[in-house]
């Protein structure tokens, strides 16, 4: 008994170093984060004046809307690209497979500011799309690809594709393909095959993609910058401003405590159909 | 009861003996900060202005002055002031000279973020116009904004504000979206003759502008990026980023507009705790001086607030405010207001570009 217990200690143990990391970088931060949020103007009296403010001066929740909706347009781009390309990379070959990886997680090892300057040039007045299209005489005027809510789309699906394509690709390869050949030699069409079956089993995967899509999306601040030309305005940008020229940093906390709650709850939500996937498969077998 | 009496006679001792060490240890101290090796950190700009101060201020100064000097980069001209403040509240500041944009210096002051400095341990300010020195520093690197059109595309130069709403340069014009306060006063300029107030009119101006403006941008090298591809034909600049592109043969120019035009200036600020705020000063008072002063005019275009800089007449053009009348004539904007009115006018701002 005594030997078990100290050996779930030692298991226990394992946990230490992390615990201490996250303590020190991230919980102590928060807690300081939480007690700024809760001040009216800096040093001034506790007061929930901020979090308030979010939902009644006008402006924040507005925007916050407008973020939410960005970040599921992203969502769904990352989704309709992604998830094809999953497929495909499941039934391709080790080198094409390789290679489509590849394709797919460069963005990521690229600085956004090159890799949002490249989109520049592609889909600017003056740039390659237009450019291309308005010589094969398929419009008169140049197509407003930039500096819009489609601008901004397209640069961060760049990126966050690899976010949903790796844990779809991993969810389609756990598949046993005799379930497939199964439900097809007991008559199910191809498409009857994937839409009851393979997709149904890459659930997991597409869940943990497009969660993680959405929720990395929530934070974009760069690419709405360049891409969006300030006029697609998102939470983050709200919040630089305020601790950049306003100098209300307990606003910003708030605002930032605001996002990370709403984070949570996505990510609530998120495993909680996961498990009951997971539970409804348990029941099936 | 012995205890206490040999533990407070202990300290006692303690006491009287660095009390007796400290004329000993004083002049090291003095010496030791006056002596080569002795380091002074400033923040400096980043890109070409950076650059051109590091050569012609900084660099000549740790020579001249046999010290070295450390830098730190700033983003833009943004210093970090959530960074400042902290450091400066827990009493060590990372550097002893800070460049500030007005409103970060509006926000130090009243944070009591400085030092005062004393005109007498800066000669150089006997030469600068009196309305160019702040309690807590020099204003320096003087930049004018006004409007850069496309030469190639807009063949009638501009000559106000006004012609930024001209439906033909409908999609080809853009606003700083950093400096929208001073965007805002632009507009009431060309709607109400003066910068102020900011009210409903003003965004009602501003909606008028709309379908002219391609997009906001936040950074001067973005600026630089959209006139260079074509994308923006005509937007509200500071010179300093004009001129150096036409000299690379980029179809640009730029005008001061007949409504009025904006200079605003970077007071060189030291922080309170700056470890060498001696060195500081006699940085700044060097920054001051003609040579640095005019090299920064010859190189980039930033007037001087120094009398005795004197400008060729190509480079007094650049400069814009190359005379205490030119310098006159820019309009007057009242920074204490602006700060005050940032978060409303900020809200203002968002709603109106959701709208």
């Amino acid at each position: 008994m005594a030997l078990r217990a100290g050996r779930r200690l030692s298991w226990w143990g394992l946990l230490v170093p992390t615990v201490l990391l996250y303590a020190l970088i991230f919980f102590v931060p928060l807690g300081v984060l939480v007690g700024e949020s809760l001040r009216a103007g800096s040093d001034g009296p506790l007061s929930g004046v901020n979090y308030s403010a979010f939902f009644s001066d006008g402006v924040t929740l507005g925007i916050f809307l407008r973020t939410v909706r960005l970040s599921l347009l992203i969502t769904l781009a990352c989704v309709l690209l992604g998830y094809p390309l999953a497929l495909f990379m499941r039934r391709a070959g080790p080198a094409l497979r390789l290679v489509a990886l590849a394709v797919v997680v460069s963005p990521l090892l690229t600085s956004v500011v090159v890799r949002n300057v490249a989109w520049l040039l592609v889909l600017g007045r003056e740039g390659m799309v237009n450019t291309l299209l308005r010589q094969a005489g398929l419009i008169d005027a140049p197509l407003p690809l930039l500096y819009n809510t489609f601008g901004v789309v397209v640069g961060v699906t760049h990126v966050y594709l690899a976010f949903l394509v790796m844990p779809v690709f991993s969810s389609l390869l756990s598949i046993d393909p005799s379930l497939e050949d199964a439900a097809a030699s007991l008559g199910a069409s191809r498409t009857t095959v994937f839409w009851r079956v393979t997709l149904p089993l890459s659930f997991p995967g597409l869940i943990a993609g497009t969660t993680l899509v959405f929720v990395l999306s929530m934070g974009v601040y760069l690419t709405p910058v360049i891409m969006g030309g300030s006029f697609v305005t998102t939470l983050p940008m709200v919040m630089t401003d305020l601790v950049r020229n306003q100098f209300d940093w307990p606003r910003a906390a708030a605002f930032a405590i605001v996002l990370l709650a709403f984070i949570a709850l996505v990510l609530g939500l998120s495993s909680r159909a996961e498990r009951r996937i997971e539970r409804m498969r348990g029941e099936g077998m | 009861m012995t205890d206490q009496v040999r533990i407070s006679r202990r300290a006692a001792l303690r006491g009287l003996g660095a009390l007796a060490a400290a004329p000993l240890a004083a002049p090291a101290v003095i010496t030791r900060s006056l002596a080569a090796g002795e380091t002074l950190v400033v923040y400096n700009f980043d890109g070409l202005l950076g650059k051109v101060i590091k050569d012609h201020w900084i660099d000549p100064f740790a020579q001249k002055a046999g010290v070295k000097v450390e830098v730190l980069t700033m983003q833009g001209s943004s210093p970090p002031m959530a960074k400042i403040k902290a450091q400066v509240d827990a009493g060590r500041p990372d550097a002893d000279v800070i460049p500030m944009q007005m409103t970060d210096y509006v926000f130090g002051v009243r944070n009591n973020l400085f030092q005062t400095i004393d005109a007498k341990d800066i000669p150089e300010y006997a030469n600068l116009y009196p309305s160019y020195i702040t309690p807590h520093g020099p204003k320096l690197v003087l930049w004018s904004y006004g409007l850069a059109y496309n030469t190639d595309k807009i063949k009638t130069a501009p000559t106000k504000w006004a012609d930024l709403w001209d439906p033909q340069y409908k999609g080809k014009a853009a606003l700083n979206e950093a400096l929208f306060d001073q965007a805002l006063e632009m507009v009431n300029l060309v709607a109400k003759g003066k910068p102020l107030p900011v009210d409903d009119e003003t965004f009602a101006y501003l909606t008028k502008l709309r379908p002219n403006l391609a997009t906001l941008w936040t950074t001067g090298a973005q600026a630089e990026q959209l006139i260079r591809s074509g994308e923006v034909w005509i937007m509200p600049v500071w010179n300093g980023r004009v001129y150096p592109l036409k000299d690379q043969g980029v179809p640009i120019d730029f005008v001061s507009p007949q409504e009025g035009f904006f200079t605003r200036a970077d007071p060189f600020c030291i922080p309170r705790g700056a470890r060498n705020p001696d060195l500081a000063k006699a940085f700044i008072d060097f920054s001051c001086t003609v040579a640095p002063q005019q090299a920064l005019a010859e190189k980039l275009f930033y007037a001087s607030p120094n009398k005795k800089v004197v400008y060729s007449p190509e480079i007094a053009k650049r400069v814009v405010v190359s005379t205490p009348e030119e310098l006159a004539r820019a309009v007057p904007e009242n920074y204490e207001l602006i700060v005050d009115n940032l978060p409303d006018w900020r809200r203002r701002w968002d709603a109106w570009k959701q709208s």
